[in-house]
């Protein structure tokens, strides 16, 4: 249908009590607790796996730690511990491509490749104390597939991107919304309780998400 | 004190006078002036909730009348007719009508019975006695529409020598739900053996509710059961 | 068609609405909990409902932002007035880009349009990816429930159904169940030339879409395939980001009782230039297919709905009937509101009084639409439609004739005691003709004075 027509449709001349303004965001109180502490905590409680660290030596040591066992891993860039990727690679690790070719066939050939992939390595964009969450933008050198297609995700922080809630989120930087092509809020690993409400871990993403937590590098 | 217009119900009034008497005696005891206008039928509920607007506008109109012809609080031992008589009889009238605008009156004026005692008279004991033990349905309309809760089980807990359990999903519908008892029989029949279910495992040896509706099918499926629970109108613990 | 009446009777007492009904009270205690731990949950509320109510009085111009938005981000927008419109565009967008395979994750809207049969029709191979809609499409059964499409299934009988459809060893073991699901999906996501998506809340600002999932699929599918097509109730929209986060805050809080689903995504246009990966075509459908039909009517407000479910997990004639004897794609509470507003009111009509109004729903929907009163609303229109229960017009006229005339109540009372003393046990046990509806389940209590006459007699 014509769009003059189907927006025409649309128009209705008053709607019971609503405001005339668009009412916009409500962002509650933060809290009076530590955010990390609590992150950490929520974290958990939707299993996944909080790691505590105080510098990026202590942050690498464990990116290593938790890598042992695997063959390979994606990169998504800007990550907070210098010279991760080239120690991983150094170290036998094989990294994986991102780059999705915009031809048919050649985009089919590459994703195939995901199958095996194990471990999704990345930043983040910000952490969400109250519901334990990561965020993550798309953007260069930010596939989307890291954070998505292996069973692993290891994510690395710096504590100075935590925040209260995706209220205090959006309302502090509205912009992160469309800076990339996609935003994503992970809470948690992928999850299922469709058959009989029993919760399962891993359904058509992560299994494992591990947050490794460090201080900012300045 | 007070003098009241009571509006017993058609319900209350047909199957379960004695409630009535009980609301009566309840009120007097306690100083109050009890005045019952006759002409009183029905609210026209029933009508209203099966989608019947125009026979429902007349009950309701007729009621109006009648209470709007009468001063001081109006006192219903039912919260789903008052739900009706203060959230949908005004509805009912032409906007701007004088009929309306009487609906209106009528509506502020209308009180629950429990809540009448306990928020208006601000009176929870009434030095009534008992025994046994209780346990408190909360019907719908009272419970959401008008936030009757708290007064029935404070009313209740002053009667000396009753005591009263918590019933499970006390606050979960029994299924009666107006002409959907007939309408929809085997799904009000479903909810029903579940709301006994609740009551038969509370040790409860009378289950106490604030709408004779609700009662008449709880205690209609009690006594099909053979069981010795009885279902009692909270006027009628009360006027112990 | 089939009654709902006669659906639920067939329903009542089975296996399957004993798990929803199982399912259904773990959401609600489930939500509750999430409700009680957040302080802001009210406020959210409040809020969430001006939102929606103010997105809806201007509608028209938000989706004109929005379809703005989209375009200017790389987006492609069709407006379909009805289901043919949205099937016919899907479906030629795949044949223009030879799509033989989709993989789908969960959207009502195209349930309701039956998007999967036109695409299937039409030769392209279509997979839900959702796991319970999944279930659902292998054993061609029907959703119980608007997020939980099978919570009426046992681990039992998806055991054989994954047996019998993947030619896997039998186990009932949801994580292994999930495991086979998983390997099985995977190939799909990653060969797949389009994905599909509903859409979970749009914004108007930006142009995005928010999809709100647990398992992943709505990410996968919507981005590994080169084409993803959102396809939209043209209502489900709100003005702005902040206006996004208020949504979000309570949607799956209502739903599960989660603070956020593990996957809250929010997609703004196709992959853009130096991103490496997403799909390169958005096609945004915004699909009417009645809605602004009841936009323009007396249910308007039903179309404020987030589709979070809580009504149905809290309505207790739903958790009895379970979610197939409503016999819609909108079940519970919210379905009996829309199914005879969107569809044909003559099929529908019985749906709002599969209701005893006890306002269970109203008390947790984020966005507090009175339910309660659109049912009755819905009521009355169906009985001025005369398709209501109209076997009740005679004797509820015949009651307001006397209603209207007290000495002719008064005298019907009298004879309703008279009678009923007949009754010597002081129970009536057996009712004839639509009486019988009452006593099949319960006594009677026989009347045997009244009110009005007790009064009389005491004078004053």
């Amino acid at each position: 249908m014509d769009r003059d027509e189907f927006l025409r449709r649309a128009s209705v001349g008053s709607f019971l009590d609503a405001p005339s303004d668009d009412p916009g965001d409500l962002v509650p109180d933060g809290p009076e607790e530590d955010l990390i502490d609590r992150f950490c905590a929520e974290l958990e409680a939707v299993s996944g796996t909080p790691h505590r660290t105080e510098n990026a030596d202590e942050a690498l040591e464990t990116v290593l730690e938790l890598m042992e066992g695997h063959q390979n891993f994606m990169a998504r860039g800007h990550l907070p511990i210098p010279g991760l990727a080239g120690r991983l690679i150094h170290d036998g690790y094989r990294i994986a491509g991102s780059d999705v070719p915009h031809d048919r066939g050649e985009r089919l050939r590459h994703q195939l490749e995901y199958e095996t992939l194990e471990v999704g390595i990345t930043g983040v964009d910000a952490l969400l104390a109250e519901s334990g969450s990561i965020v993550l933008t798309s953007g260069r050198e930010a596939p989307r597939m890291a954070s998505l297609i292996p069973d692993v995700h290891i994510a690395v922080a710096t504590t100075d991107q935590l925040c209260w809630s995706l209220s205090h989120l959006f309302s502090e930087q509205p912009d992160l919304v469309t800076r990339g092509s996609n935003l994503v809020v992970i809470t948690g690993p992928s999850r299922t309780g469709d058959i009989e409400q029993t919760i399962t871990l891993g359904v058509h993403g992560p299994r494992t998400l591990h947050v490794v937590l460090m201080p900012p590098p300045w | 004190m007070a003098t009241v217009q009571l509006f017993v119900t058609c319900l209350v009034d047909a199957f379960a006078p004695l409630v009535g008497e009980a609301v009566v005696d309840v009120l007097e005891r306690l100083g109050v002036t009890v005045e019952f206008p006759q002409d009183q039928t029905c609210c026209g509920q029933p009508a209203f909730n099966a989608g019947f607007h125009p026979e429902a506008r007349r009950m309701a109109a007729h009621t109006v009348r009648v209470l709007d012809a009468t001063e001081g609080t109006i006192v219903v031992p039912s919260g789903s007719c008052t739900d009706m008589i203060i959230h949908h009889a005004p509805e009912l009238m032409d906007n701007g009508s004088e009929l309306h605008a009487a609906a209106l009156r009528v509506a502020a004026r209308t009180r629950e019975f429990t809540q009448f005692l306990v928020d208006d008279l601000g009176i929870s004991d009434l030095s009534a006695t008992g025994g046994g033990v209780c346990a408190v349905h909360h019907s719908c309309h009272g419970l959401r529409n008008l936030g009757v809760h708290d007064q029935p089980e404070q009313l209740l807990d002053s009667v000396d020598g009753l005591d009263r359990v918590e019933l499970e999903g006390s606050t979960e519908c029994c299924g009666f739900g107006g002409l959907f008892a007939v309408e929809m029989p085997d799904v009000s029949a479903a909810m029903l053996e579940h709301k006994l279910d609740a009551i038969e495992s509370s040790g409860a040896d009378v289950v106490v509710g604030g709408d004779i509706s609700c009662l008449m099918h709880i205690g209609g499926g009690l006594h099909r059961r053979g069981s010795t629970i009885e279902a009692r109108h909270i006027a009628e613990v009360l006027d112990q | 068609m089939t009654s709902f009446l006669e659906r639920a009777r067939a329903d009542i007492g089975s296996d399957q609405v004993a798990a929803v009904q199982r399912g259904a009270r773990r959401f609600r205690d489930h939500r509750s909990e999430a409700v009680d731990e957040y302080a802001a949950m009210e406020a959210m509320r409040d809020r969430a409902r001006e939102i929606r109510l103010h997105t809806l009085a201007n509608l028209d111009r938000y989706l004109g932002t929005f379809a703005d938005a989209v375009e200017a981000n790389g987006g492609t927008v069709f407006f379909a007035a009805d289901a043919s419109e949205a099937n016919e565009y899907v479906v030629q967008l795949a044949a223009a880009k030879a799509v033989q395979g989709v993989v789908k994750s969960k959207s009502m809207l195209t349930e309701e349009i039956h998007l999967n049969d036109a695409l299937e029709a039409a030769g392209v191979d279509v997979v839900e990816t959702d796991l319970g809609e999944l279930i659902v499409q292998l054993s061609g059964d029907r959703p119980s429930h608007i997020i939980a499409p099978v919570l009426h299934k046992t681990r039992f009988e998806v055991g054989e159904l994954f047996r019998d459809s993947f030619d896997v060893p039998y186990t009932d073991d949801p994580i292994e169940l999930n495991a086979i699901a998983r390997r099985y999906l995977r190939h799909r996501f990653l060969t797949a030339d389009m994905g599909i998506s509903g859409v979970n809340i749009a914004i108007a600002e930006t142009g995005s879409i928010c999809l709100v999932t647990n398992e992943g699929n709505g990410r996968l599918s919507t981005t590994a395939p080169a084409i993803h097509v959102a396809v939209m109730g043209m209502e489900r929209i709100v003005p702005s980001v902040g206006d996004a986060a208020v949504i979000l805050e309570v949607l799956a809080r209502s739903a599960t009782g989660q603070k956020l689903s593990s996957y809250t995504n929010i997609i703004t246009g196709p992959r853009r230039p130096g991103e490496p990966d997403g799909p390169d075509e958005l096609h945004v459908v915004i699909v009417d297919n009645g809605r602004s039909d009841v936009l323009g009517g007396s249910t308007s407000e039903i179309l404020a709905c987030i589709r979070c479910g809580a009504c149905l997990n809290a309505c207790p004639v739903y958790r009895t009937v379970g979610g197939h004897a409503y016999g819609s794609v909108y079940q519970g509470p919210v379905g009996s509101v829309l199914s005879p507003s969107l569809f044909d009111l003559d099929e529908w009509a019985d749906l709002p009084y599969a209701s005893t109004l006890c306002g269970a729903c109203l008390e947790v929907c984020p966005v507090r639409i009175d339910i309660p009163r659109l049912l009755l609303e819905q009521r009355r229109r169906a009985v001025e439609a005369k398709v209501g229960p109209m076997w009740m017009k005679r004797p509820l006229r015949a009651y307001a004739r006397v209603a209207t005339h007290p000495r002719r109540y008064r005298r019907l009372l009298s004879v309703g005691a008279l009678s009923g003393r007949l009754f010597k046990s002081g129970w009536i046990t057996r009712l004839p003709w639509r009486g019988k509806a009452w006593t099949s389940s319960r006594d009677l209590q026989a009347p045997s004075s009244s009110f009005h006459r007790w009064w009389r007699r005491r004078g004053s």
